[in-house]
């Protein structure tokens, strides 16, 4: 009768999981009762050897990527979906894309900054550092980045902040101006993602300039001549 | 806790998040979609983990979540109530400790794959994670003498299993 009692103490006693009092009690009962001592020895050689078994197992490598490029994938930023064979499908597409300059990947690269800034603007989510100092701000983005930051000064804009960001698998600035109550973002990598130009998406522009080594995309409300104008008389 | 050290903290349990989503999950491509899931999920919400010790079971919680979301969606939920709490635990066959010893980690494997899910669960969030009850309650949204009680069951049921095994190889002692 008292193995009855007892039987349904024993699993949480090898978790260390009783009240004492009731742990008290079992390992009374332990002392005076063998067979309850070879139950409770068999149910800790069960437990030790789970606790051998592997525990942690290697995702693939298109996962980890994946998941790796979540740290710095701020969450306004373009996300991705699907499965994992998409992903690691979209690995590779990503190299093909980042040489694609044409027409049908620039409205392609177009359509996707836009919806990155309507995603990622400070209205919708706080940028990753707030201020209007261009040191501060570039401060924030090194060792973060595979190239030496910039932080361009849009005549006639002020700077809101910056946060990290995605673009075709590659990590890259996003700089938050304000003008005319309205905000723009500008992109900043050091690939040729596109040539120079400006295209037109969802009541958006988006334009174009490289220089130094390093391509800027500025996305915004504002007409397409006026785009290229900032861009033009920026500096850095 | 800022982002970069979350990020640090997260990636650090991804092996063992990605253990778990294989045995959630019915095939390895569903699990490593729910890896994804969980790791886009939690990046989003970082903030809301208050407690940075606590990363690992909020990680497991979130993968669950979204498993048992997707059963759901799909209208099939998972063998998770094959035995129910209430019946009697009954008592544990005599067993050797030496002879669990003995045993293979794949006759253990092929044990636990005979368990109900929801108790083969508890075991390996208790056993092979390493998570108190507390935390397994929590991961799983149960209550905790639920939580308890599917772990002894499940002990008790591979001790029986291994008693059998044991006996079929003339290695134990059944009773």
């Amino acid at each position: 009768m008292q193995c009855d009692r007892f039987g349904q103490s024993l699993s949480p006693y090898v978790d260390d999981a009783l009240p004492s009092d009731e742990r008290n009690a079992v390992q009374h009962h332990l002392f005076e009762c063998a067979a309850c001592r070879a139950r409770l020895d068999a149910l800790r050689a069960v437990k030790h050897a789970i606790a051998r078994l592997p525990s942690s197992e290697e995702p693939p490598g298109a996962v980890r990527a994946r998941v790796e490029s979540l740290r710095f994938e701020p969450p306004g930023c373009r996300a991705w979906r699907g499965t994992a064979v998409a992903a690691a499908a979209a690995l590779a597409l990503v190299v093909a894309l980042s040489l694609m300059r044409g027409r049908d990947g620039a409205v392609q690269l177009a359509e996707d900054l836009v919806v990155d800034h309507l995603h990622s603007v400070p209205e919708v989510k706080p940028a990753e550092v707030a201020s209007s100092d261009r040191a501060e701000v570039a401060r924030f983005f090194v060792d973060h980045l595979p190239f030496d930051p910039v932080v361009p000064e849009l005549p006639g804009t002020k700077l809101l902040g910056a946060r990290l960001c995605q673009l075709k698998g590659r990590r890259v600035e996003l700089l938050f101006y304000h003008r005319e109550n309205r905000t723009l973002s500008m992109f900043v990598t050091d690939r040729p993602v596109a040539d120079a130009g400006c295209w037109a998406t969802r009541g958006h522009h988006v334009c174009s300039r490289s220089q130094a080594g390093l391509t800027m995309l500025l996305v915004g409300e504002l007409s397409a001549d006026e785009l290229r104008r900032l861009l033009s008389e920026s500096s850095f | 806790m800022n982002r970069e050290e979350f990020a640090a903290l997260a990636m650090a349990h991804l092996g063992e998040v990605s253990a778990y989503a294989r045995r959630l999950a019915r095939t390895w491509s569903d699990a490593d979609d729910l890896v994804q899931m969980t790791y886009e999920r939690a990046f989003s919400r970082w903030r809301s983990l208050r407690d940075p010790r606590a990363c690992r079971a909020w990680l497991f919680t979130i993968a669950r979540r979204i498993h048992i979301d997707q059963e759901r969606s799909v209208a099939a939920r998972p063998d998770l109530h094959l035995v129910q709490d209430g019946a009697p635990l009954g008592q544990h066959p005599f067993v050797a400790a030496e002879a669990v010893e003995r045993l293979e980690a794949r006759a253990l494997k092929a044990a636990l794959q005979r368990l109900p899910a929801d108790q083969r669960e508890a075991v390996l969030l208790c056993d092979l994670w390493g998570f108190k009850y507390e935390e397994i309650a929590e991961i799983t949204s149960c209550p905790l003498g639920t939580v308890q009680s599917r772990i002894a069951r499940g002990r008790g049921a591979l001790v029986a299993m291994l008693a059998d095994e044991g006996a079929s190889c003339g290695k134990g002692r059944g009773r």
